[in-house]
C-alpha cells in the first residue's frame, strides 16, 4: 500500500519535459542509450533527469524502484526524444534507487542505480566578545 | 526529584569530561610582564579539533601570587576551575562544542577585579548529500 502511494506521489511530482526541436541532452544520449542524471537545485531540492533517445519511436517504459526493490513509479511512453524529470516525493528518506528503461520494440532493458549518502557538516565560529 | 538528580549528574559528567581532555602545557616564556591589567590574560581560540574548540590560556603573573581560572559555559554552569601560582601560566583547554554558546573564561587574583574573556560560540550544521548514479547493464 505505502508503494503504492508512493508511485502517485512520484508520478505527481514529476515534472514533463518532454523534448521539443532542439534538445541539447537528448543530442548527447548515444543512439537507443538512456541516460539518467542527478541534478542538484540551489534551494535544496533535486531531481533525476531521464533521457531516452528512443529513435525508432517503440513503446517503452520508465520503471523506479525503491531501495527494497518495491516499484515506486511505472509509466509506458513512445517519445522519440524522451526528457523527463523526476521528482521524489519524499527526498529526505531515499537511500538507493533503480531506474529502468525498457524498450518493448528491441527488448532492451537498462538499468541505473542510484545510491545516496548524506554527510552533517558543522562550521564553528568563535568570536571573542569584547 | 529524579530529573533533578539526572540534570546533576549530566553537568558532573560534562565537567569530568571537560577535565579529562584539558592538558597542560608549561608557561612559554614570551608572555609580556604587565601585573594585573586585564592585558595579563590572553585567551586565543585556535579552531576545532576532534570536534572539539581548542583555546589556548595565558596568564602573566610576575609576582607568583595566587589566582583561579574559572571557565564557565552560557548558563553559568563551571566547566572548570582550578588554583594556580605559576608566574607564567599557559594551558590548552578543549571543549566539546555542542551545545555551547558562550564559552566564559574568569581569571581572579584575589585583589583586583576579575578578568573576564567571553567567547561566542555559533555552530552551524548543514547536510551535504553525495549522489552517485551508475549504469549497472
Amino acid at each position: 500500500m505505502k508503494s503504492i502511494v508512493l508511485a502517485l506521489l512520484f508520478a505527481g511530482v514529476s515534472l514533463a519535459s518532454l523534448a521539443n526541436g532542439h534538445n541539447p541532452i537528448g543530442d548527447r544520449s548515444e543512439k537507443g542509450a538512456a541516460e539518467v542524471k542527478y541534478i542538484a537545485a540551489n534551494n535544496g531540492e533535486f531531481f533525476f533527469n531521464v533521457v531516452y533517445n528512443n529513435t525508432t519511436g517503440s513503446k517503452f517504459s520508465v520503471a523506479i524502484l525503491d531501495e527494497s526493490g518495491d516499484q515506486i513509479y511505472q509509466n509506458f511512453f513512445s517519445d522519440k526524444k524522451f526528457d523527463k524529470k523526476f521528482k521524489l516525493a519524499d527526498p529526505e528518506s531515499f537511500g538507493k534507487l533503480t531506474f529502468i528503461i525498457r524498450n518493448y520494440g528491441d527488448n532492451s532493458v537498462q538499468r541505473f542505480e542510484v545510491n545516496s549518502s548524506n554527510h552533517l557538516v558543522e562550521d564553528v565560529e568563535v568570536k571573542e566578545v569584547k | 526529584m529524579k530529573s533533578l538528580i539526572t540534570a546533576h549528574f549530566g553537568k558532573l559528567i560534562l565537567a569530568t569530561t571537560f577535565l579529562l581532555v584539558l592538558t597542560t602545557a608549561h608557561a612559554r616564556s614570551t608572555i609580556a610582564n604587565t601585573g594585573f591589567a586585564d592585558t595579563a590574560a590572553t585567551v586565543k581560540y585556535l579552531g576545532t579539533q576532534d570536534d572539539m574548540l581548542v583555546f589556548n590560556v595565558s596568564y602573566a603573573n610576575p609576582d607568583g601570587s595566587r589566582f583561579s581560572l574559572t571557565v564557565k559555559d552560557q548558563d553559568g554552569t563551571q566547566l572548570y576551575q582550578g588554583l594556580f601560582n605559576e608566574k607564567t601560566f599557559y594551558k590548552q583547554f578543549r571543549l566539546p562544542k555542542s551545545d555551547k554558546d558562550r564559552i566564559v573564561f574568569v581569571f581572579r587574583d584575589f585583589r583586583d577585579a576579575d578578568i573576564v574573556k567571553a567567547f561566542d560560540v555559533n555552530v552551524n550544521s548543514r547536510l551535504i548529500r553525495e549522489v552517485a548514479v551508475k549504469q549497472i547493464n
